[in-house]
């Protein structure tokens, strides 16, 4: 799907210094302003997506003890912190004060709702099952099966809305960059803009930490053996964000970008019912069988 | 207090855009939807009408092809083919031959770009830069084996500038075989079965086929809506008359029947291309210049060309964009009296106004993209 070769496979000296001096570089790049912008907002808004971001991995408890705040109404608390990304885009579109930056920021805002529905529906049938909000709880309800093969429906309708919830590529209309030229972004330059692009790239990884944590057993091994417990519950974490992040680009690279009124339609007619479907179907098994 | 710029009901995508195809638009939105469409051409003119009437012809070539920059040897075609009828010189078989293989090559080129293009409006950028790698190949074949790189101006009066040479053959031969037959079933897979491409571009851009037909649309996108018409087929200009092809047509008229047509059109082009390689006669490649075999003495001998009597002429070629005409009036003299262009883009591009109406801001590169609009194709 994507054939180029990055610069590791090319030079190996040079791949890995690259990295390192566009950092520096992008330090030289000018910060410029618009004319009509608000210097505050403005300022503000690349920090809060990738302060999001980062929160989302502050409330993910990593193994059974690397937790940074392993509180008792996780899962509430991250769609609270998730819906807080929203903030950055709109600030940047207000702050910016330029059409193109308007819409994208409008764009964002709508999609927030579009979306939100739909993540917070997909997760309903996994707080049945598990009878917790606490992600050690959800973790440790998934020992003997994951929550991906039972709710495998509401599995693929929650990792499609978590990419439209968080704005990340297929399904990024804010920063469409055919007709709106990027969208909330499109007056940031250097590292204004960088940060943007590394608030994408954390918050991609915050999608899969969650859908980890969710559907596919946090740290739990795949595999009952002994020596499969031995490999430490953290390394586990990270193959199985690598597997999510393997299916978000598998997505990324396949899917083209919707129009908003075709992903509303599609999120609403057909996914929320399943989700509403499925939740019911699960809660009668957990009254009646568990 | 913060003035909301949004507010304002119009909204404009501008020239520098690069998928905006140097037109600018300014939409009348309600919300995301548009209720009307203006766009306004002419950004990028460069007077070339007017300036061929004080050029001899066989200067004129290599302006003909910035005509279409992407693919300069289709719009040299129907200049080159004009000024041989005004002339009264004809054309050996084996450089209509060669002629034919770097017009075919320059639909592929042409198609792959436009594919990729489309896919790039649609948030697939992935394909785009498969379509890019692929042509810089092409060009790359160019410049090993003819010495020269896309716009050079390979056709000249009285034939071609070059041989075909062994090399390129082979290149040419091993390029269709391995990497283009790749790229289609690529596409094949992630394109045009992809079921979220075919809801994000069927029923955009509709054009039935009457609207297509008063429009003035010509080539793939007339063949997106249904009409059976080729100028390969209808005149036979060149060689084309020697060859099995067939003419894709769909009927559908959107962005994604559009695409599909030039799909095909690529798998034509390629059996078009591989049966004038196995046919292709020996002899001459140019008759003005035959003897001498330097680089620019087919430039050298056709410089003081000029046709008999007084005469008019217009041929028309079937360009990868659609039809491209060429209307000389000649004096008599080695300068044409009068050159007039008709480009396929220009009545694309005419058409915006009304596909534009009713469909939503996300999609305008969707469907100028799927028209093939070209700049320099526009303002000649």
């Amino acid at each position: 799907m994507k054939c180029f070769l990055s610069q590791f496979f090319i030079n190996l000296a040079k791949g890995l210094t690259s990295d390192f001096l566009s950092i520096f570089k992008v330090h030289t790049k000018k910060y410029s302003l618009p004319k009509d912008a608000d210097s505050v907002f403005f300022a503000v808004a690349p920090v809060i997506n990738i302060c999001v971001a980062m929160l989302v991995f502050l409330l993910i408890p990593f193994s059974e003890k690397a937790a940074f705040a392993n509180v008792e109404a996780g899962l509430f608390l991250v769609f609270v912190v998730l819906c807080l990304d929203v903030f950055g885009c709109i600030m940047a579109g207000i702050g910016s004060n330029t059409r193109n930056a308007v819409i994208g920021s409008l764009r964002a805002a709508r999609q927030i709702i579009n979306s939100r529905l739909v993540a917070f529906s997909s997760v309903i049938p996994v707080v049945i099952s598990s009878h917790s909000l606490k992600f050690a709880d959800i973790v440790d309800a998934q020992r003997d099966m994951w929550f991906v093969f039972p709710h495998i429906l509401t599995f693929i309708g929650f990792v499609f809305s978590m990419i439209a919830f968080m704005m990340l590529k297929p399904l990024n209309f804010s920063d469409g960059t055919t007709e709106i030229t990027g969208g909330y972004r499109s007056e940031y330059s250097g590292l204004s803009l960088m940060l943007f692009d590394l608030g994408d790239i954390l918050s991609m990884l915050a999608v899969a930490a969650f859908v980890t944590v969710m559907f596919l057993g946090g740290w739990l091994p795949i595999g009952g053996a002994l020596w499969l417990l031995k490999i430490p519950q953290f390394v586990w974490f990270v193959l199985k964000i690598a597997l999510c992040l393997v299916l978000m680009m598998f997505i990324k690279y396949t899917t083209p970008r919707f129009r908003e009124d075709q992903l509303l339609g599609f999120l609403w007619k057909f996914i929320f019912p399943i989700n509403v479907f499925w939740s019911f179907f699960t809660a009668g098994y957990v009254v009646f069988n568990g | 207090m913060v003035h909301n710029k949004a507010v304002s009901d119009t909204f404009e995508i501008g020239v520098e855009n690069y998928l905006a195809c140097g037109i600018k638009f300014r939409l009348h939105v309600e919300g995301e939807a548009i209720s009307d469409a203006e766009t306004y051409v002419g950004y990028y003119h460069k007077g070339l009408e007017k300036s061929f009437e004080s050029k001899k012809y066989a200067n004129i070539i290599p302006y003909m092809s910035r005509i279409d920059n992407s693919v300069p040897f289709s719009s040299e075609y129907p200049f080159v083919l004009a000024c041989e009828y005004l002339a009264n010189i004809e054309v050996s078989k084996r450089a209509s031959y060669i002629r034919t293989v770097h017009a075919e090559i320059a639909r592929i080129i042409n198609h792959i770009i436009n594919i990729g293009n489309i896919c790039n409006t649609v948030g697939m950028d992935n394909i785009l830069s498969v379509s890019v790698k692929l042509k810089r190949q092409l060009v790359e074949i160019y410049t090993k084996t003819l010495d020269v790189r896309i716009q050079e101006g390979l056709f000249c009066l009285g034939g071609v500038r070059f041989d075909l040479s062994d090399d390129f053959v082979f290149g040419i031969k091993s390029f269709l075989n391995n990497e283009l037959s790749c790229f289609l079933e690529e596409v094949d897979k992630v394109v045009t079965n992809n079921y979220g491409f075919k809801v994000r571009t069927k029923d955009v851009g509709f054009v039935d086929f009457d609207q297509a037909m008063s429009l003035g649309f010509s080539g793939p996108c007339l063949r997106a809506s249904g009409c059976v018409w080729d100028l390969r087929r209808k005149t036979s200009y060149g060689v084309y008359a020697d060859f099995d092809f067939e003419i894709p047509v769909c009927e559908a008229g959107d962005c994604y029947a559009r695409c599909l047509v030039r799909f095909e059109e690529i798998k034509q082009s390629m059996a078009i291309i591989n049966q004038a390689l196995i046919k292709i006669p020996q002899g001459e490649i140019d008759v003005l210049s035959s003897g001498r075999n330097n680089k620019y003495s087919s430039i050298l001998s056709s410089y003081d060309i000029k046709p008999n009597d007084k005469d008019e002429v217009l041929s028309c070629v079937e360009s990868p964009k659609g039809e491209l005409g060429v209307f000389i009036v000649s004096d008599g003299t080695d300068k044409p009296y009068r050159c007039s262009i008709r480009t396929p883009s220009l009545a694309h591009a005419g058409s915006l106004n009304m596909l534009l109406k009713g469909s939503f801001i996300s999609d305008v590169p969707l469907i100028v993209a799927s028209l093939d609009v070209s700049s320099a194709n526009i303002d000649k």
